[in-house]
């Protein structure tokens, strides 16, 4: 009997899905807690997507030249190597969009396992694969392209993840695994490299590589997996098992939530020595976030011995369902949730800088920029710029001018923060000079668009002057931390808007809309569509 | 020739009455977008584009020249119908190839799913035949919405148009269908 579907929640999600915008999944989660009627959402989400995606009209830039013919795909670029191929951007007529064409290096059937496997599969958090073949002497399968990166990358990038997104994609993982495990496979590595983050916040397990079907394992005298995420039974010379996806799925999620791995050795031999000694450090100590319940229910998913791990991947998703954290203690930790329903609004202006008219530009040209920054490096935010969950922002401020920069936040729960001036980074902001936010220049720290309900407004207020005034008014504000990882889309936003309370409450006082030497900018992260 | 900006049902009215140019502006409405979901949705080795072009042009000339059978079918969408009518094809083609028992030599054709359409293979076969299952059920009208907002693309104001209602009932009815959809494949797959 399924529990009664959450009306609202559900209605909303029906309508994103209609109108291809992002699903919030994790708010979705805590009121729909049935799997079957999640999975029904998600294959709706899939069908409408699939139609969509063939509607659009797929682009393959003209001026990017065909490297190669391999049966009817166009490779167009190469992307990737690894010990066992390559990995090329390619464009397939007939699905009309481009996807990743994976060439093995050996003319060998043998190499198509990881094609056949998957291609058993479609689930919402698995590399979809489309086909396998043998073209002009070389094996290879085609899948779909992701735009994303790695989770390996990402913790080396921005450090450990906030609670919530670790628990959120250990879910992912969790559900992924059962239908792998159902159609009587394993993965056989599942490792931070091998799950990408897709931009728009899906989590898309790959690299089938090590595993396959889970009845030959014990035929396989090689164990391909990787060293630190094995179990001790592994180590020892059991097979490969939907036991040890699990355990290291949960290796994974200590990883996300600590930037490092449980048990830290050399060798097989000394990690497994370390494993016996059960060594692992204390995820309650390490994440102050966590109850001790959650945290001693995560280290149960790598405890040595199989018995005291979760049953199977629909338990460990049972107990990796959202559950309430435990709140810290100062410095508070920032975290700025977005709903992922607006994550896709076209940005029709970003940074309203209001009462300009009031300014004298001739003297003083200060600029407040959002910027989304990537791999290839930070673009400002422009008129009918797009953002997507899992996108990273950061805030960009020059001035001609000696300024006093003051950047404020509030959420929708009226909790107000001082992004800037923080005891690290005060005022004035030198002449010339550029200030980022979060983190400073040269940070890697971005906020980032996540699934989440609700907004979040910044001002940014610029003074060729020290505002004591307002300096008074946020001084029992809360300072933001520096690690900061979390935030949500940009949407149009005319100062008036600000609906705020706190900033609103600060505005007021202002006489910015007389004041030629004091600029406002207002960026509402989150607002309605 | 412009576009004729009539209701579907005033087009369909005014060819029982013998308007041939309401004919070839209902013609021009329906083509593009069962082009478009029909290259998404016959499969790979059952017909090359030139060949799904030609299947859709005919499916539609027909329906059109026999309108009596869409009316006998039970009224309805008119795009819902001639959804229906291709998928039969499909179903019909294969089921063909599958008595004829094709043989190709093994490394001439992809290994895996070769025969799915585009659609099957971005979603899946099963989980697409489960979401084709609950469409089934749902009642004609429930179908009719998801068939034109889902698969065929179309905006609220084109199937309004399509339909008779405004957007905003569309929008609302289509939030019912989906709603029962849901509850059905949940219903299946437990």
């Amino acid at each position: 009997m399924h529990q009664p579907l959450h009306p609202k929640a559900l209605q909303e999600a029906l309508q994103a899905i209609a109108d291809s915008d992002p699903v919030a999944w994790g708010e979705l989660e805590q009121v729909l807690p049935d799997a079957a009627q999640l999975e029904s959402l998600r294959l709706i989400e899939d069908v409408c997507r699939a139609f969509r995606q063939r509607d659009e009209k797929t682009i393959t830039p003209a001026e990017t030249p065909i490297l190669f013919r391999w049966g009817m795909l166009e490779a167009r670029e190469k992307i990737g190597e690894g010990s066992n191929g390559e990995v090329f951007r390619a464009f397939d007529p007939w699905l009309r969009r481009e996807v990743a064409l994976k060439l093995l290096r050996e003319r060998s059937h043998g190499g198509l396992d990881e094609a056949r496997s998957l291609a058993r599969l479609r689930h919402h958090n698995v590399l979809a694969v489309y086909g396998c073949g043998v073209h002009d002497e070389r094996a290879g399968m085609w899948s779909e392209l992701i735009d994303g990166s790695p989770l390996a990358q990402l913790v080396q990038r921005d450090g450990a993840f906030s609670a919530e997104e670790a628990l959120r994609i250990g879910r992912d993982l969790a559900r992924a695994l059962a239908c792998v495990h159902a159609a009587g496979l394993v993965h056989g590595d599942v490792k931070a490299e091998n799950v990408l983050r897709e931009r728009g916040g899906r989590t898309v397990l790959m690299d089938f590589g090590a595993g396959g079907e889970a009845r030959l394992q014990s035929t396989r005298s090689l164990i391909s997996g990787t060293l630190r995420y094995l179990p001790p039974e592994v180590l020892d010379g059991e097979p490969l098992s939907a036991s040890s996806d699990l355990y290291a799925l949960g290796v994974l999620i200590f990883f996300l939530l600590t930037a490092r791995m449980p048990y830290e050795a050399a060798d097989a031999a000394s990690l497994r020595s370390t494993q016996c000694r059960g060594d692992v450090p204390r995820l309650s100590t390490l994440r102050e976030d966590l109850t001790p319940e959650l945290a001693a229910a995560l280290e149960s998913c790598i405890a040595p011995h199989i018995g005291n791990r979760p049953r199977d991947a629909a338990a460990m998703a049972a107990l990796l369902t959202p559950q309430p954290l435990r709140p810290i203690s100062a410095p508070p930790r920032r975290r700025f949730f977005i709903a992922a329903a607006v994550t896709a609004v076209g940005i029709a202006a970003v940074g309203t800088v209001l009462w300009q008219k009031y300014a004298t530009p001739a003297t003083w040209n200060p600029q407040a920029h959002v910027l989304r920054v990537g791999d290839r490096g930070a673009e400002i935010l422009g008129v009918g710029a797009n953002v997507k969950t899992g996108d990273r922002l950061r805030l960009r401020f020059v001035s001609d001018r000696a300024a006093f920069l003051y950047v404020l936040d509030e959420d929708a729960e009226g909790r107000a923060t001082v992004l800037h001036p923080l005891p690290t980074s005060g005022n004035p902001v030198s002449p010339g000079a550029s200030l980022e936010l979060p983190g400073g220049a040269g940070s890697t720290l971005a906020w980032e668009v996540t699934a989440g309900s609700a907004r979040e407004e910044i001002v940014v207020l610029a003074a060729t002057h020290a505002l004591p005034d307002l300096e008074a008014a946020i001084a029992t504000w809360q300072r933001a931390a520096e690690r900061t990882r979390a935030i949500g889309a940009v949407v149009e936003a005319p100062v008036e808007a600000v609906q705020g309370t706190q900033l609103r409450g600060l505005l007021a006082q202002l006489d910015a809309q007389h004041d030629p030497n004091l600029r406002v900018w207002h960026f509402d992260f989150g607002a309605g569509r | 020739m412009t576009a004729r900006t009539e209701p579907t049902e005033e087009l369909l009215r005014l060819i029982r009455a013998g308007d041939e140019s309401a004919r070839e502006g209902l013609y021009l409405r329906c083509l593009p977008l069962l082009t478009r979901w029909a290259h998404g949705r016959l499969p790979r080795g059952v017909r090359d584009v030139a060949d799904t072009d030609d299947l859709v042009q005919v499916t539609l000339l027909r329906a059109l020249k026999h309108l009596h059978e869409f009316e006998t079918a039970g009224a309805g969408s008119f795009l819902a119908y001639l959804r229906q009518i291709l998928l039969n094809e499909v179903r019909g083609e294969m089921r063909k190839r599958q008595v004829r028992g094709e043989q190709v030599p093994v490394e001439d054709v992809p290994l895996v799913d070769a025969q799915d359409s585009a659609i099957e293979q971005l979603v899946g076969r099963e989980r697409l035949h489960a979401y084709e299952s609950a469409v089934a059920e749902l009642n004609k009208r429930q179908q009719e919405l998801i068939v034109m907002r889902l698969e065929f693309g179309m905006s609220y104001p084109e199937i309004a148009l399509e339909t008779g209602d405004s957007p905003d009932s569309v929008r609302m009815a289509l939030g019912r269908a989906l709603k029962n959809l849901t509850e059905r494949i949940a219903a299946a797959s437990a």
